[in-house]
C-alpha cells in the first residue's frame, strides 16, 4: 500500500516535470507566433524561466530512483557487497542531510517570499513565492525518495538506483535511458 | 596563506565526499556550505538564492529544449541517415566514421548553445552506431565527449553570452571570434585521430563496402532531412522569427515534425523522448544549483580572487601571463562548472589581460577553450557526467578517453595565442566594416 | 574591533556606478579609522538583481544597489523616475530625486532597510535604424521593452511592444525581431550598439536612478560616529556620483558618434509628442500612487 503510494508520489511528480518541459516549448513557440501575428504573450519570459525549475526540480526523485542523477562509482567498483552496503548507508546519510538543509531553506525562502510579497520585476508582477515552490515540494519528494532507499539498504537490500543502473546496464541499452 | 590552506582542505574534503558516492550536486552543495560557514553566520538564504537562480534563466530554458531535441531525433532513423549519408565521404580517411563524431558536433553546435547538450545530442546517435560497427571504444567516447565541447565554442553560445556580460565586449564580436577557433579545433581533433587511425591498424574496424560516386550521391541524399532541421534552427534566427534561445523550440518543432513525417513519431515515442529529456535536464540542472552554490561561496571566501591576483603580482610577460592564468583555469576549472569560472574571476582577471595587452574580445574566445576544457576534467565536468550517464563508465574511464583531446584543445589555444588576429578578431573586423 | 560588511551590486568594474562606490567604500574605512570594512561584490557575482534588495532585507548581505525602477512592480513610487520625459535635464532630475527621496526612505525604513544615497544614470534616449523627426516614426516599430513602465510606453506610441532579454540585444536588431529600443548612451556603449543600429537620438526620456542603500539592523549596531561617518561619506558619494553621470553622459555620446553613429538631436515636434504621452503616462502612473502620488508630482510641478 505505501510502497504503491510512493511510487505513484514519485511518478506523479516526474510526469508534472515533463509537463512543465513541454510548457517550456509551448510558451516559447506561441511567443514567436505571436510576435509574428503583432501580439504580445505578456509575462512569457518569466513564466519561461519557473517552468525551468519546475523541470528540474519536480524530476529530481524520479531521476534519483532512476540511478540518473550522476555520482562518483570508483570507491564502490573496489569493494565487496558489505563495504558496498556501509558505503551506501554512508551517501544516503550524508544525502538526507544535504537535501533536508536544500528543503528547509528554500521552505524559508517561499515563506520569506510571501512575507515580504516579492514580485517579479518583468512585465506581469507575478507573486515569486508560487513558482518557488516548486523547490522545496521537489526536494522533499527527493528526501522521501532518499528516506526510501536507505530503508531497503538497513534491510539489506539493494538500492533501487543502483538495481535499474544495472538493468539498463545489462540490457546493453546505456544511450536510451538518458 | 591561510586561503590557499582552506582551498586545499575544501578540495580534499570535496574528494572525500564524492568518492564516498554522494552524488555530485549534493557534493558541491556540502563543499559550499562548509566553505562559506567560514565566512559568513548564515550559509542558508544564499543556498535558497542559488537553486532559484540557477534553474531559472531565460536563455538556460535552451538547454532542456536542445536535450529534447536530441531525444526525439534518437528516436527517429536521422541517426541512421547521418551516418549512412556521410560515411561514404569519410571511407577512405583514416578514422572512418570518428570524423563524423566530430562533424556532426560542429554541425549541432551552430545551433546549440550548451556543451553538455551537444554531447548528449550527437553521442546519442554516434555512439550505438559506431559500436555496432566495432569502433575502438575510447576514441569514440573521448572524441565524443571533448567535441561536444564545440558546442560553446561555435556561436551561438551561453558560455560566450556571460563572458561577454561580465567583460562588456560585443556579444556579435564574440560570436563571429568563436567561428575560426572552432574550425581549427575540428581540424585538430580529425587530425589526432587520422594520425591515431595510421599507427592503430589493429584496431580499425573492417572497411565499409565501396560505393560508386552515384551510390555515394544516393547514401547523402539522407543527409537531406538532417541539412533541413538544421537550416530551419539556424534559419529561424536569420529571417527574424525566433531569438537564440527560441531557435531551441525550433530545433523541438522541426525534430517533431521530421519524426512525423518519416513515421517514426507514435504517442509512445514523444513519451519516452519527453521524459528522457526531462530526467537529463534535471540532472544537469540539479548540478547548476549545487555547483551555483559553491560558486557564491567562492565569491564570499575571495579564494578565486586570490588565485587571480596572485597572477598579478608575479610581474611576468605578455605570454608568462597567459600561461599562467591558463594553468589557474584549468585548476579551478577541476572543480568549478564554466559560467562560475567566468563570473568569479573575470574582475580580478580582466584588469591583469588589459595590462598584458591582449584583447578583451581575444580573451573570451581564450576563456571559452579553458571552459572547454573544465567540462573535462574531473571530479566536475559536464561533459564527462554526460559520456558516464550514456555509456555506464567511470568518470576516469571518460576522462583518460579524452586526454588526447584535451592536448588539442591546449595546442589551439597556444595558436590562438601565436595568431590573434588571424584566427580570432579579425574575422570580426572584418565582417562588421563592411 | 572590525565590523566587516559584504555589498552586492548587479554592475560590472568599468561601470561609473561601480566605480563610485569603490571610492565610497574606500572612505567609509578612512572615515571610521578603519573600524568598518566593506568587501564588494560586483557583476551580480554573489546575488543577481532581483535578490539584492531581498538579500539586504534577510541580512545575506548588509549594502546592496539597485536599479530603483526596476522594482516598480512592488510600489510605484520605486519607479516615478522611470516616467518617461517626466524630466528632461539633469537639474530637474536632481529636484524630482530630492522630492521622492522621503516617500522612497518611507518605504524602505518599513522593509527594514535604509537608503543612502541615489545616483541617476545618463540620459535616454532611442537606437533606432532611420532618424526619429516626430513620435509618429515609432507607430508600427517593433521596440524592445523589458518592463511594465517601456511596455505601456511602446503601447502608447503605437509600437509593438516586444519582449527581448538583454543579451538578445544585438541578434533582435540585426535579425529584425526587434528595430527600436530605448536605453541610455552609457548603455548603448557598452553593448557596443554601432554593431548592430544607426541613429541615437538623445530626449531625456527617463533618468533612472541606481540606489545604495543598507540594513537597517547592520547600521544602527555601530556607533552613532560611525553611523554619522556613513551618512556623510553616502553624501558625498551622491554628488561625486552625480557629476560622474554628467560626464558620462557626454562622453557616451561621444564614443557613440566616434563609432560611426549618428547622434541626431531631437526635433521640437518630436520633443512636443514626447510630452503628451508623458502627461498620459503620469496620470497612469497616479491612479496607482493615490495622495502621495499627488502630493509628490504637484511639489514637482511647483518648482518648474
Ligand atoms: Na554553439
Ligand atoms: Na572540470
Amino acid at each position: 500500500m505505501l510502497r504503491r503510494a510512493l511510487d505513484a508520489l514519485y511518478i506523479a511528480s516526474a510526469g508534472l516535470a515533463s509537463l512543465c518541459l513541454f510548457g517550456i516549448f509551448a510558451m516559447m513557440m506561441a511567443q514567436v507566433g505571436m510576435r509574428e501575428a503583432g501580439l504580445q504573450l505578456v509575462g512569457a519570459d518569466d513564466l519561461t524561466t519557473y517552468l525551468c525549475v519546475a523541470t528540474a526540480f519536480f524530476a529530481l526523485a524520479h531521476t534519483f530512483r532512476r540511478g540518473e542523477l550522476i555520482r562518483v562509482n570508483m570507491v564502490f567498483s573496489l569493494v565487496g557487497p558489505a563495504g558496498k552496503r556501509v558505503l551506501e548507508g554512508m551517501a544516503l546519510s550524508l544525502a538526507v542531510i544535504v537535501v533536508g538543509t536544500i528543503v528547509w531553506y528554500t521552505a524559508a525562502d517561499v515563506l520569506f517570499s510571501y512575507e515580504i510579497e516579492d514580485v517579479a520585476q518583468g512585465t506581469i508582477a507575478f507573486p515569486l513565492w508560487v513558482p518557488k515552490l516548486a523547490m522545496p515540494i521537489g526536494a522533499g519528494t527527493l528526501l522521501i525518495a532518499i528516506l526510501d532507499e536507505a530503508v531497503r539498504v538497513l534491510r539489506g537490500e539493494i538500492p533501487n538506483y543502483v538495481l535499474e543502473a544495472e538493468a539498463r546496464a545489462a540490457r546493453g541499452d546505456f544511450s536510451a535511458e538518458v | 596563506m591561510e586561503l590557499l590552506e582552506l582551498s586545499l582542505l575544501l578540495l580534499v574534503l570535496l574528494f572525500a565526499l564524492l568518492g564516498t558516492g554522494l552524488w555530485i550536486s549534493m557534493s558541491l552543495a556540502a563543499i559550499g556550505w562548509i566553505a562559506m560557514a567560514t565566512v559568513h553566520p548564515e550559509p542558508g538564504p544564499f543556498l535558497a538564492s542559488a537553486m532559484w537562480e540557477s534553474t531559472g534563466s531565460w536563455t538556460l530554458a535552451a538547454l532542456p529544449m536542445f536535450v529534447w531535441m536530441g531525444e526525439i531525433l534518437f528516436r527517429t532513423k536521422l541517426s541512421e541517415e547521418l551516418f549512412n549519408g556521410l560515411a561514404p565521404w569519410v571511407r577512405r580517411i583514416p578514422g572512418g566514421l570518428l570524423h563524423v563524431n566530430i562533424l556532426a558536433c560542429g554541425i549541432f553546435g551552430s545551433v546549440s548553445g550548451s556543451s553538455a547538450a551537444t554531447s548528449a545530442t550527437v553521442a546519442k546517435i554516434a555512439l550505438p552506431e559506431l559500436r555496432k560497427r566495432g569502433y575502438d571504444d575510447d576514441v569514440s567516447i573521448g572524441s565524443l565527449a571533448t567535441s561536444g565541447t564545440l558546442g560553446i565554442l561555435i556561436p551561438p553560445s551561453i558560455i560566450m553570452v556571460v563572458y561577454a556580460v561580465a567583460a562588456e565586449v560585443s556579444i556579435i564580436r564574440i560570436f563571429i571570434a568563436g567561428c575560426l577557433p572552432g574550425l581549427v579545433v575540428m581540424a585538430l581533433f580529425s587530425g589526432y585521430i587520422a594520425v591515431w587511425a595510421m599507427l592503430n591498424p589493429h584496431k580499425q574496424p573492417p572497411p565499409e563496402p565501396r560505393l560508386s560516386f552515384g551510390g555515394k550521391m544516393r547514401a547523402s541524399a539522407q543527409l537531406i532531412p538532417c541539412a533541413l532541421l538544421i537550416i530551419a534552427t539556424i534559419g529561424s534566427m536569420f529571417v527574424g522569427w525566433a531569438t537564440a534561445t527560441e531557435a531551441a523550440a525550433f530545433g523541438v518543432a522541426g525534430s517533431l515534425i521530421l519524426a512525423a513525417v518519416t513515421g517514426m513519431l507514435t504517442w509512445e515515442s514523444f513519451l519516452d523522448s519527453l521524459k528522457g529529456a526531462t530526467r537529463l535536464s534535471c540532472m544537469i540542472l540539479f548540478i547548476l544549483a549545487g555547483a551555483a552554490f559553491l560558486s557564491k561561496a567562492m565569491a564570499l571566501t575571495g579564494i578565486p580572487g586570490a588565485l587571480a591576483a596572485g597572477v598579478a603580482a608575479l610581474d611576468l610577460g605578455p605570454y608568462g601571463v597567459i600561461a599562467l592564468l591558463a594553468v589557474v583555469y584549468v585548476v579551478l576549472g577541476t572543480a568549478l562548472d564554466g559560467v562560475s569560472m567566468i563570473v568569479l574571476t573575470t574582475s580580478i582577471v580582466i584588469p591583469i589581460v588589459q595590462h598584458a595587452g591582449f584583447d578583451l574580445v581575444w580573451f573570451g574566445i581564450f576563456i571559452v577553450l579553458l571552459v572547454e576544457i573544465a567540462e573535462i576534467t574531473p571530479p566536475v565536468g559536464f561533459n564527462l557526467f554526460v559520456m558516464q550517464t550514456m555509456t555506464g563508465k567511470e568518470q576516469g574511464e571518460v576522462a583518460r578517453a579524452s586526454l588526447p583531446f584535451f592536448a588539442m584543445l591546449v595546442l589551439t589555444i597556444v595558436l590562438i595565442t601565436l595568431f590573434p588576429q588571424t584566427l580570432v578578431t579579425g574575422l570580426g573586423d572584418w565582417l562588421l566594416a563592411r | 574591533a572590525t565590523t566587516t560588511w559584504q555589498m552586492a551590486t548587479a554592475y560590472p568594474d568599468g561601470n561609473f556606478h561601480t566605480k563610485n562606490i569603490v571610492t565610497f567604500l574606500s572612505d567609509l574605512k578612512t572615515a571610521t579609522g578603519g573600524r568598518l570594512e566593506v568587501q564588494l561584490h560586483s557583476n551580480a557575482s554573489l546575488l543577481p538583481m532581483p535578490q539584492i534588495k531581498r538579500g539586504v532585507q534577510q541580512g545575506q548581505v548588509q549594502l546592496g544597489e539597485i536599479l530603483l525602477s526596476a522594482f516598480g512592480n512592488e510600489d510605484p513610487f520605486f519607479e516615478v523616475d522611470g516616467i518617461p520625459q517626466l524630466v528632461t535635464t539633469f537639474a530637474q532630475a536632481k529636484r524630482l530625486a530630492d522630492l521622492a527621496r522621503p516617500y522612497i526612505e518611507a518605504r524602505f525604513q518599513r522593509q527594514g532597510v535604509s537608503l543612502l544615497y541615489m545616483v541617476p544614470w545618463p540620459p535616454s534616449g532611442f537606437y533606432t535604424p532611420n532618424p526619429v523627426a516626430t513620435i509618429e516614426n515609432l507607430r508600427g516599430t517593433r521596440m524592445r521593452t523589458y518592463n511594465t513602465m517601456t511596455n505601456r510606453f511602446a503601447t502608447a506610441v503605437g509600437a509593438a511592444p516586444t519582449l527581448v532579454q538583454s543579451a538578445e540585444v544585438a541578434q533582435a536588431f540585426a535579425t529584425g525581431i526587434v528595430n527600436a529600443m530605448v536605453t541610455s548612451a552609457a548603455t548603448g556603449v557598452d553593448t557596443q550598439a554601432w554593431d548592430y543600429v544607426k541613429v541615437f537620438t538623445p530626449i531625456g526620456f527617463t533618468f533612472t536612478r541606481n540606489a545604495v542603500f543598507v540594513q537597517r539592523r547592520a547600521l544602527e549596531a555601530l556607533s552613532a560616529a560611525d553611523q554619522a561617518a556613513v551618512r556623510a561619506a553616502a553624501a558625498t558619494a551622491e554628488t561625486r556620483g552625480w557629476a560622474a553621470a554628467e560626464a558620462a553622459k557626454s562622453s557616451a555620446q561621444a564614443t557613440l558618434a566616434s563609432h560611426g553613429m549618428t547622434v541626431s538631436e531631437p526635433t521640437p515636434e518630436l520633443l512636443a509628442g514626447m510630452d503628451r504621452v508623458s502627461a498620459s503616462m503620469v496620470d497612469e502612473w497616479l491612479t496607482r500612487t493615490g495622495e502621495d502620488g499627488q502630493k509628490l508630482i504637484a511639489a514637482y510641478r511647483a518648482g518648474a
